[in-house]
């Protein structure tokens, strides 16, 4: 059983939010909800100042705090990693959503568009979001487990693999099986470049950042503006 | 603000409401509890046990109408095993079903006519009354990316705040006009209640002192931010210090009915200024990008 993860290369991405409209197309989740998106801070003092961006999305941890505070079960690590929600059982209490440190996490509160009325796509879309329960990035897993059956390679094959990481025009998303060494994901993982978020915290997330290289200190408005 | 970009907004009033009942049922139920242990059918045991219960469930509806899904909430007893919330829904379920039988029993038994498992019932509602007490604060704690909710000072406080909000209501209702229980009955219950003021007061000391190490903004928030005016005035002026003051004139002879309703009224609003602050002083702490900081926004 592969145990699916990615790789996230800060020296390659722009911040286009090109992942964060990819994720949205692919999952159809309604205003408000971002499984995906694209963080951005300013860095430096002035005039060496940079706007550093950090993609960030559910870390489907090996340890996910979410799932242990979960009372319903409906918050599940499957075999192969991915950490996902059932929406059938689900009851809309919030405490994964407060409990998750990465702030990957959506409450699904009414059902409403981004127009008026609801577009073809949204009415098809929508399907699967719950209003009343709680939502977040699944790996694609549908996806990516359409592609397994068809025998294609998720990471390689585009069917196959997440949509946030085929998009990505300066090609700085990587995803992949971090069980086997061979990967590009376990290569890259080992390459000394990577890191995690929140380091040393126990939930030891499976999603990973190659660092940007160059390291300014942390300066500007905490809030990130 | 900058300091809003620290405040919690995934619960809102109806969790505080539900803290600040199902703590002050509790803490009403096990006073009760402990007073049956001597008279089994005094007032104050019987005020306390069925005034507890009620609370708590009343509580239990606000927790209920906060759910996005609350028909599901039975699926909340699937994972005692792992998650503090379900173990949690197991301790509410026991207490209100032992809390309503108990308190059919007492409203329905003339004097001296309960059964004889009673003592076992009233023992039985002070441990999950201690339990329905403590676990919404385990559960905070073990939240670890919110500075101000992961602290194991908080199960301690509000078990603390829960006795005594407890302690306040019965002093305020045994207090009311027209009431037959001679005040003094509630006399060792004020002396406890001082002491748990006194405790609190050094869980709260505590509490802010060590996260101040680690979540400045957080706490600056509740000391002189937008929580400031709940902590000083609420929690701090009507919750304890006076409520402190009202009790020792009391004890100490210089005391009337007329103070003790008023100290009792002021713990009822510290406890829920309490409920109040913590829930909403517990943002999300930045997460750290190498060393760099940021603040995540969603489900904050
Ligand atoms: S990032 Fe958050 S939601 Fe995703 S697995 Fe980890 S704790 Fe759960
Ligand atoms: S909101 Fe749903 S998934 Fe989250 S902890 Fe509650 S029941 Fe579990
Ligand atoms: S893996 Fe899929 S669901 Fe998750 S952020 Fe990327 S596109 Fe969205």
């Amino acid at each position: 059983m592969a145990r699916w993860g990615m790789v996230i290369d800060l020296a390659r991405c722009i911040g286009c939010a090109g992942c964060q409209m990819a994720c949205k197309a692919e999952n159809g989740t309604p205003p408000g909800i971002t499984w995906c998106r694209v963080e951005v801070k300013d860095i430096g003092n002035f005039p060496a100042v940079r706007r550093i961006p950090l993609p960030v999305q559910c870390m489907h941890c090996r340890e996910p705090e979410c799932e242990k505070v979960c009372p319903t079960g409906a918050t599940e690590k499957t075999e192969s990693g991915i950490v996902r929600v059932d929406s059938e059982l689900c009851m809309g209490c919030r405490a994964c959503v407060l409990a998750c440190p990465y702030g990957a996490r959506y409450f699904y509160e009414e059902k409403k568009g981004y127009y008026e009325t609801l577009s073809l796509f949204e009415e098809l879309a929508y399907k699967r979001h719950r209003v009343g329960t709680v939502t977040k990035c699944d790996f694609c897993q549908e996806r990516v487990e359409r592609g397994l059956d068809q025998g294609l390679k998720p990471g390689v094959d585009r069917e196959a693999t997440p949509a946030c990481v085929f998009n990505c025009m300066t090609k700085g998303r990587f995803f992949g099986d971090l069980d086997d060494p061979r990967s590009t994901v376990s290569l890259l993982v080992a390459s000394g470049r990577a890191f995690q978020l929140l380091p040393g915290h126990p939930s030891d997330p499976q999603v990973y950042y190659l660092t940007p290289g160059t390291t300014l200190s942390a300066g500007g408005r905490e809030d990130g503006k | 603000m900058a300091s809003n970009a620290l405040w919690q907004r995934s619960w809102g009033w109806k969790v505080v409401l539900y803290l600040f009942l199902a703590g002050l049922g509790s803490g009403s139920f096990a006073v009760g509890a402990i007073e049956a242990f001597s008279s089994a059918q005094s007032f104050v045991a019987n005020l306390g046990i069925i005034a507890g219960t009620f609370l708590v469930l009343l509580g239990t509806l606000f927790l209920l109408w906060d759910l996005g899904r609350p028909t599901r909430s039975i699926f909340a007893l699937r994972r005692l095993r792992v998650s503090w919330s379900s173990r949690g829904t197991w301790t509410l379920t026991l207490f209100s079903l032992f809390g309503a039988l108990n308190s059919i029993l007492r409203l329905t038994a003339g004097n001296g006519s309960l059964p004889e498992f009673q003592p076992v019932l009233d023992g039985l509602g002070v441990l999950l009354a201690i339990g329905v007490a403590a676990y919404t604060g385990v559960m905070l704690a073990l939240m670890s990316g919110r500075p101000m909710w992961n602290s194991s000072i908080l199960p301690a406080l509000f078990i603390t705040s829960a006795f005594s909000t407890g302690i306040g209501l019965l002093v305020a209702l045994v207090s009311l006009p027209g009431n037959q229980t001679p005040f003094e009955a509630m006399e060792k219950w004020i002396g406890a209640d001082i002491v748990s003021i006194l405790l609190e007061l050094l869980l709260i000391y505590f509490y802010l002192s060590v996260n101040f190490a680690r979540a400045p903004e957080s706490v600056r928030m509740v000391t002189r931010g937008s929580l400031a005016g709940p902590f000083w005035l609420g929690v701090l002026g009507a919750g304890l210090l006076i409520p402190l003051g009202l009790e020792y004139l009391n004890l100490t002879g210089g005391g009337s009915p007329v103070l003790g309703f008023v100290s009792g009224v002021g713990l009822l609003t510290g406890g829920l200024a309490l409920r109040y602050i913590v829930v909403f002083a517990g943002g999300r702490a930045p997460v750290l990008a190498g060393n760099i900081r940021f603040l995540v926004r969603p489900g904050v």
